[in-house]
Parts: C-alpha cells; structure tokens; sequence
C-alpha cells in the first residue's frame, strides 16, 4: 500500500499539533501500521522531546535535504513500537532550509515503504507551513474552542482550501465538559459551526497530556487515559473505520444538550 | 508594444513587471519559464509581477507558475488582472494585486465608470483573512467568517451568515444597503457611518442594515410584504 501523507498543523502556536502527530503516530503505530512522523518544525523542533527520541538524534531533515546523509539513516526507529519512526527537524537552521519540492521528494522516497507519514506544522501561515502542506494528501487542521484558535484555523483552512489542498479536516482538542456546562467554552459543535468541514476527533482536556509529554511517552500508550482514547479512535477514523464521538460527560449527550441551551457569539 | 511576442518585460521601481497579456495562459507561461530559464543570472533573486491581461488564471494555474519561478529562484510577488476572479484567486494566495500607484499610469486598471450597474458575485464561504474589494455591488453565496473582509462601492448582499467586516458605499455612498440571512459583522459599515455594534438576540432573521436620515437601520426582511 502508498503511504497516506498527513500533515497535522493549526495555524495558531500551542494548541496541540505535536501532541496530536506523536500521539497518532503511536496510535497507527500501534493499529499494526508502519509509520513515520516527519518534524516539520525546523529552528524549534519537539517532536523528539514528546516521543522521547530526543537523546538519539545524530541525523535530521536538512541533513537529509543537503544530501549529507541518506533518508534511512535519519529514520530514529521507536523502541516502545517496532515499526515507528521519527525524522527530526534541525535545531539549528531555520525553515528556509527546506522546500516544499525537497517536502514532497521526501514524502515520495517514503510512500512506498511505509503505510502512514505524519508530518507536524509549525504555527504560522509562512515558508514552514507551506513546506509541509505541498505535500499532504489528507489535512488534520486542530484547534482549541477559544475564539483567537478558531479564528485562525479558519485562515488555515482558507490557505489549504485555495491551494486546492485537501480533504481538511478537524480535531478539536482540550475541550473542557465543565466548562462548556457553565456556558464559558464554545462548543463542538459552535466550532464546527463555523469552520464548516468534517469533524474527525474531539480530545478532551486531560492532565495526563502534559505529564505524558514531559516525560516522552504519549497518553496514547496509556489504555485508560480518555485523551489517549480519543486520539485512538482518530487513527480508526484515519483508518475508514466509523467510531462513534467519545462521551465526555456521563449524563448522555451533553454535546447536543449544551449546543441547544447556549449559542454564544461566534465572534 | 510589440504584437508578436506573447511576453514583454520591463523593470520597474518594484522589480521586474512581466506584461503576458495575449495568447493562451499554457503558451504564455512556457514562454515565460522560458525565458527565466535562458536567463537565468538575469532573472535569478528577481522579484516580478505579471500582468495577466483580462485572463482568468485558477488558483492552481497561479501556484503552478509561483512554484515553478520560485524552483528557479525568481519570486513571485504580484498578479494583476483586469479580471475580478484572477486577483481574487491571487490575493488569497497572499500576492498582490496592484502596483503602488505613482505615474505610470499604464499599468493601472481603469474602473470603468458604470461600476454601480455590476456586481461581483462570490460563491464559496469568505474564511479568516481573506478579502475582497470591488467598486461594483458584492454578493456573496457563503458565509463571511469572523476576520473576512467584504468591501465594495454598492450594496453587499450575503446569502449565508454575515460575521466578518463589511463595508458597503466604500467610496462614500450612504444610500448603499447591506443585507445578509444572519446578519452579525464584527463591523459594519455603509458609507461614512460606522455602525456600533449590534448585540445579539434571541431569533435570526433575515435583515437590511441601511442609514436613513442620518441613523442606523437595522430592519428584518420581509416583515411585511415589501
């Protein structure tokens, strides 16, 4: 099988991009797939440091790019999972190291070894960003529910949607029940309301992530972890597998609940 | 200018200005690429503009020749057009439209003076940043999302959900209206009045934003028979 081209991004900084791409990736990796995230994030990479690969790095990207080394040898293989890999961006250098001719050359190279790439974005809209969407077959926008995240994904969606990129479409990530109960988060369904494209995964808040990503092993390796849940029904969704919305409250479903009592601005 | 060359090329204040306006897009742009190609320590780190002519370039069309000048270190920073769609489709790729007007007076578009009789019409929904700017009336099939921009000389008709900025009588009509199946901007604006902003209520109408005698109306549509 051709490997499949995801390429995870946001637009806004901080709202879960590499969290989201490790966690996929150990969670396609972990469904039996041969995977490889690529960093896309050169000059501030940390895909590394959330799968914890962080202290075997010796080749990355632009290393790759400028031919000093060969693609395999900057694959760092996952010890936890036999068939996951990561390429590392350089810390060094800055975005305009790479190309989106050399991204799509790259992911080429790839497509016939592995069954899923997962390329992470960096925030923003510039050169980075337009490296690693050149060569994506399936687009993975997320956001949180805060208005400056979604405002910006639309943007995205904008740029993706005009270079005839796609399908786009979207996770929304630390939704908080709580706080949606007391009508201060915008909800699911306000949000994809607005951005109108289809809805593949709804992470909630958990701690759990930034304890898992301080210490490298991604919540998706956690059986009870509910974010980690929520990232494995994505990678079904990816798959074509058609898995029901995690419950995120126990009285039923809050989702439509909430969305009736309270339709705040969506400004 | 000469009639049987596709291309012409002429430096400006800006860059290069590349003036491709007759001949099929295919032929034009393989010229183009051409002569990028045989010049290369001419054209290499140029920063050009293209006039398009009246043609109306897709998206895809303007990203294929922005690529393949950038694999050949030339930077595409300008489309211009004489068609609304082109410059459009250029500007949502974050490329400009127009040169900085100053005498040469050739290379900008003349609006044509029966602007308020034609309308621009738009068919897909208006995401955060983009922006379209007409002097003719705008009607939009979509929603115009928080942080769009509509501006246009006329009157905007929206038939999808109104949330991002509009500006209707851009040039100082105040008789221009606005209207939109759920009308909500983050601002709106008709002519020289600012409207202030309209909160929210329970049911969505349809509704008409105009100024009449100098004030704000926000009226639902269809409320009677019209």
């Amino acid at each position: 099988m051709a490997a499949s081209v995801v390429t995870i991004t946001s637009g806004k900084g901080g709202v879960g991009k590499t969290t989201t791409t490790a966690n996929l990736a150990v969670a396609l990796a972990e469904e039996g797939f041969k995977v490889v995230c690529i960093d896309g994030d050169i000059g501030l990479r940390n895909l590394d440091v959330v799968l914890g690969l962080e202290n075997r790095i010796v080749y990355d990207l632009v290393d790759v790019v400028e031919n000093r080394c060969r693609l395999r040898q900057a694959m760092i293989r996952d010890k936890r999972l036999e068939e996951l890999y990561l390429i590392p961006a350089a810390q060094t250098r800055d975005k305009s190291s790479v190309s989106p001719s050399d991204m799509i050359r790259i992911c080429d190279e790839l497509r016939n070894e592995v069954d899923w790439i997962l390329i992470d974005s960096p925030a923003g809209i510039e050169r980075g960003f337009r490296n690693t969407i050149a060569p994506a077959d399936i687009i993975l926008v997320v956001t949180n529910p805060e208005v400056s995240a979604v405002r910006d994904a639309d943007r995205i969606i904008g740029l993706v949607e005009a270079e005839e990129k796609g399908p786009v479409k979207l996770i929304i990530n630390r939704v908080n029940p709580a706080l949606i109960k007391r009508g201060d988060m915008l909800t699911p369904d306000d949000v994809v309301e607005l951005l109108a494209i289809e809805l593949i995964g709804i992470i909630p808040d958990d701690e759990n992530v930034i304890i898992s990503t301080n210490r490298g092993q991604p919540v998706a390796f956690e059986a009870k972890s509910k974010a980690g849940q929520a990232f494995k029904n994505i990678a079904k969704r990816l798959k074509g597998e058609v898995v029901p919305f995690i419950q995120l409250d126990d009285k039923g479903d809050f989702l439509s609940k909430v969305a009736g009592l309270f339709k705040q601005g969506g400004d | 200018m000469e009639k049987d060359t596709l291309i012409q090329i002429k430096g400006i204040r800006e860059g290069l200005l590349i003036s491709a306006q007759s001949g099929s897009w295919s032929k034009r742009k393989e010229e183009i690429l051409k002569l990028v190609h045989e010049k290369a320590s001419f054209f290499n780190g140029a920063r050009v503009c293209i006039d398009t002519g009246d043609t109306l370039l897709r998206v895809t069309e303007i990203t294929n020749i922005r690529d393949r000048l950038s694999d050949q270190g030339v930077f595409l920073w300008a489309v211009l057009s004489q068609s609304e769609i082109t410059r459009s489709n250029a500007s949502t790729l974050g490329l400009d439209t127009r040169l900085p007007v100053k005498n040469d007076d050739k290379e900008i578009v003349i609006k044509n003076e029966v602007a308020r009789e034609r309308a621009v019409y738009i068919h897909r929904t208006m995401r955060a940043g983009s922006r379209v700017e007409t002097v003719d009336h705008l009607i939009v099939k979509g929603d115009v999302n928080p942080g769009a921009e509509i501006i246009s000389a006329g009157n905007i008709i929206v038939w999808g959900k109104l949330k991002g900025s509009a500006v209707a009588g851009s040039e100082g009509n105040n008789k221009s209206i606005v209207c939109a199946l759920e009308l909500r901007p983050t601002q709106l604006r008709i002519g020289e009045f600012v409207f202030p902003p309209m909160p929210r209520k329970g049911k969505i109408f349809p509704e008409i934003a105009s100024i009449i005698n100098d004030e704000f109306k926000i009226e639902i549509w269809n409320k009677e028979k019209r």
